[in-house]
Parts: C-alpha cells; sequence; structure tokens
C-alpha cells in the first residue's frame, strides 16, 4: 500500500526548505503528485527520499551540458549493484532527444553518488522520472536556478509582470453537450451575458 | 482572475471554469518562465490550482471561488497535505477548508 505519509513529509520538506530549492521543489513536487507513471515508479519508494536527491543534482549539475546516453552496457557499468538501472536506462532511452540528453548527463552523476549504491532505498527509474519532470519545464528550472524571482500566483498577470493573457481563440478547453446548449464559453467570457437561467441543467 | 470571474458570472460550470484558467494558466506558463502553478483535485471534486511560492485558487463544485494558501491542516490552509489519498494513480487533496485563516472568496 502506497505510503501517503511519506508524500505528507515531502510537502513538509519542502515547506521548510530554503531558496531555491523550495521554489524548485514545490512545483516538482506537485506534478510528481499527478503523474501515474511517476507514482507507480515510487510505489515502493520514498518521495520524501527521492526529491532532495534529486533537487541537489538539479542545483549541483546546473552547469553540466547535456550528453548522449551512452550505450547500455557502458551505463550499466556505472550502476554495478543498482536494482532498476536498466529500467532507468530504458526509460531515459524513450525521451524525446533533448530531454533524454538533459536526463542522461544528471543520470551519470547521479550514479557516482554514493546513496545509490548504499542500499539507502533509492530507485535509479524514479530519480530518472523526477529528473524527465524538472527538465521538461526547462524555463521554470532554469529561471530558478539563475536566481531569478519567482512570480506572484494567482495574482492577475498584469499586476505579476506576466502579460496578460490572450483569450483562448481556439475550442474552449473540453467539450460538453451542456456546452453546446449555452453560448460559446468564451465568447461569454468576453461578453458576459448573463444566462444562467437559460442554462439547462 | 478577471477572466474567471467574468465566465463565473457567465454561469460556466465548476469544471469549466477549472478548465478555463487552466487555459489561461499554460497561456501565462508560456510567457513568463517565473510563474507556475499546478492544477491538483482534492477529494470533493473540488479544482485546486496551487502556486510556486504556496498560494492557492480553489474552484469548489457549487462553484465558490477561493484564494488562499498551502498549508499543513486544515486549521492552517485553504489546501493541505495532511490526510492526502490515492486515487486513479494520482495523489488527491483532501476536501478544501474555505475557513482557514487568510482564505478569501473572490466569486
Amino acid at each position: 500500500m502506497r505510503d501517503l505519509k511519506d508524500v505528507e513529509r515531502a510537502f513538509g520538506d519542502v515547506a521548510v526548505a530554503g531558496d531555491p530549492v523550495q521554489r524548485l521543489l514545490r512545483p516538482l513536487l506537485l506534478r510528481a503528485t499527478q503523474d501515474p507513471g511517476l507514482m507507480r515508479s515510487l510505489a515502493t519508494h520514498s518521495l520524501s527520499q527521492h526529491l532532495p536527491f534529486v533537487g541537489e543534482l538539479l542545483v549541483e549539475g546546473q552547469a553540466l551540458e547535456p550528453r548522449p546516453l551512452p550505450s547500455l552496457s557502458e551505463f550499466l557499468s556505472l550502476a554495478p549493484g543498482v536494482e532498476d538501472a536498466e529500467e532507468a536506462y530504458e526509460f531515459t532511452k524513450r525521451l524525446p532527444a533533448t530531454l533524454r540528453e538533459r536526463v542522461a548527463v544528471q543520470l551519470c552523476v547521479a550514479l557516482e553518488s554514493r546513496a545509490l549504491h548504499d542500499d539507502a532505498g533509492l530507485s535509479l527509474l524514479a530519480v530518472a522520472r523526477l529528473l524527465a519532470l524538472a527538465f521538461d519545464d526547462l524555463p521554470y528550472l532554469t529561471h530558478v536556478l539563475a536566481g531569478r524571482e519567482v512570480a506572484e500566483f494567482p495574482a492577475d498577470a498584469v499586476a505579476s509582470g506576466a502579460p496578460n493573457p490572450a483569450p483562448p481563440l481556439a475550442k474552449p478547453p473540453a467539450r460538453s453537450r451542456r456546452r453546446k446548449e449555452s453560448p460559446g464559453l468564451f465568447e461569454a467570457v468576453l461578453e458576459p451575458e448573463p444566462p444562467p437561467h437559460r442554462r439547462k441543467k | 482572475m478577471r477572466r474567471l470571474g467574468l465566465a463565473h458570472d457567465a454561469g460556466w460550470s465548476y469544471s469549466e471554469l477549472a478548465d478555463l484558467y487552466d487555459v489561461l494558466r499554460m497561456q501565462i506558463e508560456g510567457a513568463c518562465p517565473g510563474w507556475r502553478a499546478t492544477r491538483v483535485k482534492c477529494s470533493d471534486g473540488s479544482h485546486a490550482f496551487i502556486g510556486a511560492l504556496g498560494p492557492v485558487l480553489v474552484i469548489m463544485p457549487d462553484r465558490r471561488i477561493y484564494l488562499g494558501q498551502l498549508g499543513t491542516e486544515a486549521s492552517d490552509g485553504a489546501v493541505y497535505w495532511s490526510g492526502l489519498s490515492f486515487v486513479g494513480g494520482v495523489v488527491v487533496f483532501p476536501s478544501p477548508n474555505p475557513s482557514a485563516p487568510g482564505t478569501r472568496q473572490v466569486r
């Protein structure tokens, strides 16, 4: 059974972490909790243990250049005794190239850490998934690691310095039968008619 | 927030409001690398958006919208991490607490 107390512990640890770790790890933790694949990888491992490990890799390895994933045999030779090294390799191999190269370099650095070899309960696959999740939002990662300010949320975009978002011109976010019965949702936002009483329940 | 309020006043359902905010959120994130919010679900069906610094926006099934903070427990946060559950492969937060200190209703 999943240890949700451990997830709660991860939130608590992030809340008391200093900057930039807190700004870096809170969105990563939140996204991790909403990622079924990652949560599956962590089924028998501790998220609260993996998160700071990955945070450390990201902070200390921010200057590292992406590099190609080594061959499987080369990779496995770096990971003697690491139980899920092959799964981590296969996961990384399937990532899009730019993401793969960033994760690859960090995984190789991670394998130099004793924590992965000391039977400390770390999963290389979970580390790879967390790294992929972090690098998937490279603009935020780069922004925070460069020590730049994180904008207030959810203040109005203009007030927070962000550009005012244009109204979505494409289709509404989700289609529903109900929507067809009502005025176009986005039109309603731009020209808010008050038709709730006319909307079919 | 203004657009969300207008949509609320125009009678959008709570899930439509959450989807709208999700679209706006992605637009802002694309334009502003230092602005991040993550969408999560709560056990009562509420949608919450949690900012990188800890503030939260909650859209409840009865269409009430609140701004508050992420906390440890119901006594200190509109959305809080004590009592998480696991549903459909993802973590679900407990029902939000609109009465938590620092929480205000915006709609």
